[in-house]
């Protein structure tokens, strides 16, 4: 048999080539975001792409076992690209950080590899911007990261979008009261997960009938919706963890509804989704028209001791392309040049284009020698907004969205692109 | 108010599913049958609907090119989506059923060393046996399963069964239940969150109707 060699441009599924006006947005996004993140006191961490595969597992746990890509390393080490980036936080934390003054905050943009089926803007490789902030074990600590995320959807351009927020201390209250065994715990988790009311009421039997803990299980999946949700889930149970949950809510709607930002958090007590490590809020963020979730972030606190001392920490990942895809189309104008400048005008005022670019503007430089009639030509193909011709003393002569003008350097320079 | 899209399966729960709409006033959903057209906007009721094949009902609700569906447990399960499923309807009951031809069913078929199963449930059928420490050989079909064995295809099938009819029509005797199942109403994850409201209603209309076997709890 001919072995053949796939064609040059052949991709593997589950991977895209991201450029132009595609890599712009995404690019343009991201440095949103740093920004963002950097302004709010987070400072970038960078983790390597693949690591000792044990390593991972202890903690990102069984549950992203199956997506985990795999390699062998020649001395027959199994490695892993990472499939999430907070248990690399956890990690450097645990074994590298553990006398660093806390809190710590760190954000990243990464990608990260799962082996599932690429869906809804997301690929096997795909991008994640998320923080984490270490060593607070409040709600003050909670609000903020749900603040940031709100504030992080906002800057993105997206104006209807909402996180839905829950407590996994509230399950596991109701479960412990009712003296589920870890594998039946297992299964009503599940049940509840898919929302299958019937299906969580065959796992916990007749028992339902008389007993509160089960009534207030099977009640759950009804507990979604605003801050008055939290009162009726109040009443479910007098248990102490089940009460510290739905305090912690409570104080976390505090927060949001003082800086006026609570219309974008719903409670959702009936969701027990998220990582494995997650051990009190846990969200997600959703926006109309996508059927899958924008974010998902959650409070850990005991991931960082499967490393090293016990530190409180809560995060979340936004999911680049899935937040891309909930915006409206591409904006070409992001991989664009404001100016483009002829050849001998580049020559003669560099100073003048520094100064440009340093106010902001893209400038790009001809470097193949056009004609006024070709430069003319690629301008109106690429819609470049400004095109410079030729120059004379202090003045430019541009061909401004289509019409001839002379205009000062200086002018442009204090104008905006 | 954008309405709400459904996803209805075509075949044999078609009918009930399509009854169920009409009783919540939807008076187009009842031409779906007879017209040709796959997609039907009914704004009086506030539905769209798609008619799709069973098996792609969970997929079209779970990327939420669908915020609703109607489809058997047995698809659910085999297709492994996530989507919600807060409601059984209560038609559409059927069995997944592991059947042989006789001579075989009379023998102790598991000490073979690899048995062929034929179905249209590959990955219910490997669970199903792999689980049970039997190593078999599956044969992925898309239908008439149940001639598998006789054109000596498969040792063994893997099908639903409602009245077992059919599987005694091939010469075909029924050894054990995989599963039981029944319609469902599904629904998209982020549909449920972000219409959170409106979907809770169609629940509760749909329990409200008279006559109707649907269970949440």
């Amino acid at each position: 048999m001919t072995a053949h060699r796939p064609f040059v441009g052949a991709l593997p599924y589950g991977v895209r080539d991201l450029f132009l006006e595609e890599a712009a947005r995404l690019t343009s996004l991201e440095d949103i975001w740093r920004r963002l993140f950097q302004a709010w006191g987070y400072s970038p961490i960078v983790p390597p792409t693949y690591e000792h595969y044990e390593v991972l597992l202890l903690g990102s746990g069984v549950e992203l076992e199956e997506q985990v890509f795999r390699v062998l390393d020649r001395e027959g080490s199994i490695l892993a690209l990472r499939s999430d980036l907070t248990t690399q936080v956890a990690r450097i934390v645990g074994t590298k950080l553990h006398n660093h003054p806390l809190p710590l905050r760190f954000y990243y943009l990464a990608n990260v590899f799962r082996y599932e089926e690429p869906q809804a803007g997301r690929q096997r490789e795909f991008r994640q911007a998320g923080v984490e902030l270490i060593g607070a074990p409040g709600a003050e600590a909670d609000a903020e990261v749900l603040l940031l995320t709100i504030e992080a959807l906002r800057r993105a351009g997206l104006r209807e979008f909402q996180l839905n927020v829950g407590h996994l201390g509230l399950f596991h209250a109701l479960a412990s009261e009712a003296g589920l065994g870890p594998s039946e715990a297992e299964a009503v988790r599940a049940c509840l997960n898919r929302k299958d009311v019937p299906g969580l009421a065959e796992v916990l039997g007749r028992r339902a009938e008389n007993g509160a803990p089960y009534r207030a299980l099977l009640t759950l999946p009804e507990l979604c919706g605003g801050p008055e949700i939290l009162d009726r889930a109040a009443s479910l149970s007098s248990h102490p963890s089940a009460r510290a949950s739905i305090e912690r809510l409570r104080a976390i709607h505090q927060v949001l509804a003082s800086r006026d930002l609570a219309g974008h958090v719903i409670f959702d007590l009936g969701e027990t989704r998220g990582m494995g490590y997650y051990t009190g809020i846990a969200f997600e963020g959703f926006a109309p028209r996508l059927g899958f979730p924008i974010c998902s972030g959650g409070r850990y606190d005991e991931l960082i001791a499967r490393y090293g001392p016990s530190r409180p920490a809560v995060g979340v990942a936004l999911l680049t392309e899935r937040v891309l895809l909930a915006l409206d189309g591409a904006d070409a104008s992001l991989s664009r040049p404001d100016l483009l400048v002829a050849a001998p005008v580049a020559r003669a005022c560099w100073p003048e284009l520094e100064r440009l670019r340093d106010a902001g503007w893209r400038v790009e430089v001809d470097v193949l020698d056009m004609s006024e009639e070709d430069l003319r030509h690629l301008a109106a193909e690429r819609s470049i907004p400004y095109l410079a011709l030729s120059a004379e003393g202090e003045r430019v002569r541009l061909l401004r969205r289509g019409v001839e003008c002379w205009l000062p350097w200086q002018a442009l320079a204090e104008g905006r692109p | 108010m954008s309405l709400l899209w459904v996803a209805l399966p075509k075949g044999r729960l078609f009918e009930p599913a399509a009854a169920l709409f009409s009783r919540l006033g939807s008076r187009v959903v009842g031409e779906l049958a007879t017209s040709r057209r796959l997609l039907h906007e009914d704004p009086d009721a506030g539905f769209g609907f798609v008619l799709v094949k069973p098996m792609d009902v969970p997929i079209y609700v779970e990327y939420g090119a669908a915020d609703l569906g109607i489809v058997g447990q047995d698809a659910l399960r085999e297709l492994g989506r996530d989507v919600y499923e807060p409601l059984r309807l209560g038609f559409g009951r059927c069995r997944l059923v592991v059947a042989a031809p006789a001579s075989l069913a009379a023998e102790d078929w598991s000490r073979r060393p690899t048995l062929r199963v034929a179905t249209r449930y590959p990955r219910l059928a490997r669970q199903h046996f792999l689980a049970r420490g039997l190593s078999v050989e599956i044969v992925a079909l898309a239908g008439s399963v149940e001639l598998a064995p006789r054109a000596g295809l498969a040792d063994l099938i893997v099908d639903v069964a409602d009245s077992g009819r059919t599987l005694a029509a091939n010469g075909l005797r029924e050894i054990e239940t995989i599963l039981t199942s029944q319609a469902c109403l599904i629904v998209n994850r982020a549909s449920h969150k972000v219409r959170f409201a409106e979907i809770t209603n169609v629940l509760r209309r749909i329990q409200e109707l008279p006559d109707t076997e649907t269970t949440t709890d």
